[in-house]
């Protein structure tokens, strides 16, 4: 670009200097032209005078040669060849004038009466005026001529010269398009679409301006205008984000603030905030409702309000004081539990206290969250009982545990035993029987007699080791009682057939008519019976009345059966255990007959239960369900 | 850094398109040099300052660059030089216009086809210890002249002017020139016409005993090239470049007077300072100027009137003058009417 604008400038230059060498010579070929009429004047005026002698023409003839010579010294001398025909034509001149002269001196020394003479040597003057005049009109006409093709070659220089410099100046143009103004323009352009950008208010955006041009230096200045506008000012899509952003967030701290004011006034939770003073009393900053209801003001009251002028006792604000510290020390929370009276209402009370910094007072500053945990408390003492009580069902549950493996075991032994016992007892009673059937033969004498006895007392105690045997079988053993319809008032009366009975003791049966017929196992019916009757009969060792009735429900339906005996009673502190597998209050006996009535009645779907009274009596209830009568 | 590299790259361009534009026009406007064969061709002529221009054609190569092998005979007169021309002695001749006149009226094979130089340097010296103080004092004197040639117009031409008849005084004929300084210190003659360096001459001869009256009476003397007529026929291509050289030449001499002025005084074996003191009497300038061809015509009817030919009546002098050759080359400066 610098060297086209040389070249043009160059250029333009030489185009004014060659316009201005043309209007010169322009200036000097008119002259050349007004020189070359003069001259023609002079070779007229110079003829006229030898042909006719006036004098008149001598004047005008030397003002012509001064108009020629003073249009002569104005001519530009820009060529050599120009000076060199100037100086010519001022030789002309110079030569010219001292022959009209030498003519006019001639044409003086001539008479004026001889006008009508030629005169030869007017004849030779005027030869050589001619010859000096067409000499002179020739150097004019070169000079002239020459100024013309100057002219000329000027003004085709000049219009060459324009048209180099309108082509220089196209090219310039062109080049200045492609070079710089394209780019420029481009670069505006590119420019012009930035400056839209932050003109939609995009202030962050800043504009690539790499080059070192006009335009890049304007890109710096409106990024350097940007950046000041940004920082007075937000843009107008950053205020309205500011705005919806302050709105969402006055919006969220209202949510917040909602939510937390909910969760620090939650009820049943003391909150607040609170500051230690000179580690000796404690200064509340904010309290929540529940905090301030507790102390009875409210929150605003409360606040900056000291624990001692709360009427709090010094022990316990030292007591709270001693756990902010120790969460400050250890920068966890503390909580600890304790009762807080009111009158007579005793509230436990849990305060967790955590540190949270120093006020700008330089106070260590806390917040403290008291719940009541009264209900939990009771809820651990009661806890505590079920847990004394559960202790004591366990144990009492781990004896009924060990007593039914035990009983199990004895069950198991029991099959056993029973097995090996009952074959030596059924070959003993086949002694009996046998021995007894030899004395038979004897005479009746004391020692028959006393035979007798002594077998009867064998066989009294085989019946009393079948029962052992049979009781623990049937406790031990699995129960699988057939459906029968039984005559209950025929099992009655056969069980206590079999029983010895003692001869002081009064027996009474009386079975229903509706209860004569009952569905049960005989078998376990006879076994509930017979234990019954014998327990009845060892409750009367001197005596009595033994009552068996079987009658029926008139609303349930069920088979009732009662044992009832006039002995002495069950003793109230025996009475839970009545029907205990293997208690037993007699020194004879397994404590397996009521138990086994009780399992026994249980499987045919029945409850056994009793009333007893001490020194008058005992009466076994035996409930059976009608559906075993349907059946 | 390519951007760059690109830009100076196009800018280049343009300028070398421009330049080379440029260059083609001048190539085009110049004048081509010429390239066909080398011609050989003899010019005579008498020396003297006013053959300027052959001389610095010949130093300056401008008659080889045209295709002239050009060889320099020297005469004593110009008319001499004619006369080796008319005996084809030589191609070329250069003489005055008033040999072509006298020639003319002979009807002459010859034709100048431009002048080369005009000047104002003939001079009638007189011996004052002659009794010669003013111009009717030459009266019964003897005056010598180059017979024959323009100095013999001038001198007669002047003569008459001054009311001196012909024969109220005695010619003698000093050609070759050189003779004249001695012929006035010895007093064969009591004035003589005579140009420089003869009049220092004759004045380092004679002292300051002399009188000079200039004696062209204000008319130019021409000095033409000139050629047999058939020859400018014949040769028409040769007198262009003979012409187109001598163009060159003034050329030269208008922008470098001062070299122009060494070569010839190198050539003639002049002094610079002598060439210097009379270079200003010289018009180098090839023409062909219509107040040449009325100066013949004057001098052609002068010869006539003083019966100094056997001619009688005035011939065409337009007859004699060979003008395509200049108006090829230099068309300006042709001024012939006819």
């Amino acid at each position: 670009m610098v060297i086209f604008g040389i070249v043009l400038t160059v250029v333009s230059a030489y185009v004014g200097l060659t316009e201005q060498q043309i209007r010169q010579i322009t200036v000097d070929a008119q002259t050349a032209r007004s020189i070359q009429t003069g001259a023609g004047n002079l070779a007229y005026l110079s003829n006229d005078y030898l042909q006719n002698r006036k004098k008149e023409q001598i004047t005008l003839w030397h003002n012509e040669l001064y108009d020629i010579l003073s249009a002569l010294s104005k001519l530009n001398q820009a060529d050599p060849e120009e000076t060199a025909l100037i100086n010519n034509i001022q030789g002309d001149l110079q030569r010219l004038e001292t022959t009209f002269n030498s003519s006019v001196l001639y044409v003086d020394s001539i008479p004026k009466n001889e006008t009508g003479i030629v005169h030869p040597l007017l004849k030779t003057y005027s030869n050589q005026l001619a010859v000096q005049n067409q000499a002179l009109s020739f150097d004019i006409t070169v000079l002239s001529s020459n100024l013309e093709v100057q002219a000329t070659q000027a003004r085709q220089a000049s219009t060459v010269l324009v048209l180099s410099l309108v082509g220089l100046f196209g090219a310039f143009f062109v080049a200045v398009y492609l070079l710089a103004f394209k780019r420029t323009l481009a670069s505006l352009t590119k420019l012009q679409k930035e400056i839209k950008v932050v003109g939609l208010g995009n202030l962050d955006h800043v504009i690539d301006a790499d080059s070192n041009d006009e335009v890049g230096d304007l890109s710096r200045d409106f990024n350097q205008m940007t950046a000041d506008l940004k920082a007075v000012t937000a843009s107008k899509a950053e205020l309205e984000n500011e705005i919806t952003e302050r709105k969402k967030a006055e919006e969220a701290l209202r949510n917040n603030e909602l939510l937390l004011s909910g969760f620090f006034d939650s009820p049943g939770i003391m909150r607040g905030i609170v500051e230690v003073i000179n580690g000796k009393d404690i200064r509340h900053v904010k309290d929540n409702i529940v905090t301030a209801s507790y102390v009875g003001l409210t929150p605003k009251d409360l606040e900056s309000k000291l624990s001692s002028e709360l009427g709090e006792p010094s022990e316990r604000i030292k007591i709270w004081i001693e756990h902010y510290m120790q969460s400050q020390e250890t920068g966890k929370p503390f909580t600890w539990e304790y009762t807080d009276r009111q009158g007579s209402k005793e509230t436990w009370l849990s305060p967790t206290v955590t540190y949270i910094g120093k006020s700008s007072e330089g106070n260590p500053r806390f917040t403290y969250v008291v719940t009541d945990v009264t209900g939990r408390k009771k809820a651990e003492v009661e806890l505590d009982l079920y847990r004394k009580n559960l202790e004591k069902m366990v144990e009492q549950k781990t004896k009924e545990l060990n007593g039914a493996a035990r009983l199990a075991t004895i069950g198991v032994t029991a099959g056993m035993v029973g097995h090996d016992i009952r074959n030596p007892l059924q070959a003993i009673t086949s002694d009996v029987f046998l021995v007894r059937s030899e004395l038979d033969s004897f005479p009746n004498n004391d020692s028959k007699q006393n035979a007798i006895d002594s077998l009867n007392e064998i066989e009294a105690n085989i019946d009393y080791i079948n029962k052992i045997v049979a009781d623990l079988q049937d406790y031990a053993r699995p129960l699988n009682p057939r459906a029968y319809e039984s005559d209950l008032k025929a099992i009655v009366q056969d069980t206590i057939t079999r029983q010895r009975l003692p001869k002081d003791l009064k027996v009474m049966v009386n079975i229903d008519e509706q209860a004569q017929k009952v569905m049960g196992d005989p078998d376990y019916l006879k076994r509930i019976i017979n234990n019954l009757v014998l327990n009845a009969v060892q409750a009367m060792p001197n005596g009595g009345t033994l009552i068996v009735k079987g009658t029926c429900d008139g609303q349930s339906g069920e088979f009732v059966l009662t044992v009832e005996d006039t002995g002495v009673g069950i003793p109230d502190d025996v009475k839970d255990k009545l029907f205990t597998p293997m208690f037993t209050t007699k020194s004879k006996g397994q404590g397996f007959g009521l138990a086994v009535v009780k399992r026994m009645t249980e499987t045919l779907g029945g409850t056994v239960t009793f009333e007893s009274e001490h020194g008058k009596g005992t009466k076994f209830i035996v409930r059976l369900p009608s559906q075993r009568t349907k059946q | 850094v390519a951007t760059q590299k690109r830009n100076l790259f196009v800018i280049a361009v343009i300028i070398l398109v421009a330049v080379i534009i440029l260059s083609s026009s001048v190539y085009l406007n110049s004048s081509k040099p010429y390239s066909g064969e080398v011609q050989p061709i003899t010019i005579g002529f008498f020396n003297s300052e006013f053959n300027a221009l052959v001389y610095i054609a010949n130093d300056q190569g401008y008659f080889s660059d045209n295709g002239l092998n050009v060889t320099v005979k020297n005469y004593n007169t110009g008319t001499v030089a004619v006369t080796a021309l008319l005996t084809g002695e030589v191609d070329i001749t250069g003489a005055s216009e008033f040999v072509i006149a006298s020639k003319a009226l002979e009807n002459a094979n010859i034709c100048t086809f431009g002048s080369y130089s005009r000047s104002d340097k003939f001079y009638l010296v007189a011996r004052t210890d002659r009794g010669i103080s003013s111009i009717p004092d030459l009266k019964g004197k003897t005056i010598g002249a180059p017979l024959g040639t323009n100095g013999e117009f001038y001198l007669r031409r002047f003569l008459e002017l001054n009311n001196v008849a012909q024969n109220e005084v005695t010619f003698k004929n000093m050609v070759p020139f050189v003779q004249t300084p001695n012929a006035l210190a010895n007093g064969t003659v009591d004035a003589a016409v005579a140009f420089q360096p003869y009049i220092n001459e004759i004045e380092d001869l004679v002292g300051n005993k002399t009188v000079i009256w200039p004696i062209q009476a204000g008319q130019l003397a021409y000095i033409d090239a000139i050629s047999t007529k058939d020859w400018a026929q014949e040769n028409p291509e040769l007198i262009e470049r003979f012409l187109k050289s001598l163009v060159q030449a003034e050329d030269f001499v208008l922008r470098h007077t001062d070299e122009a002025i060494s070569i010839v005084a190198r050539t003639l074996n002049f002094s610079v300072a002598y060439l210097q003191t009379v270079w200003s009497d010289y018009q180098f300038s090839v023409t062909l100027d219509q107040s040449q061809v009325l100066a013949m015509q004057d001098e052609a009817q002068w010869l006539i009137n003083n019966h100094l030919t056997n001619a009688s009546t005035s011939p065409n002098i337009r007859d004699f003058i060979y003008v395509d050759g200049l108006k090829s080359v230099k068309p300006q400066s042709v001024n012939i009417i006819g």
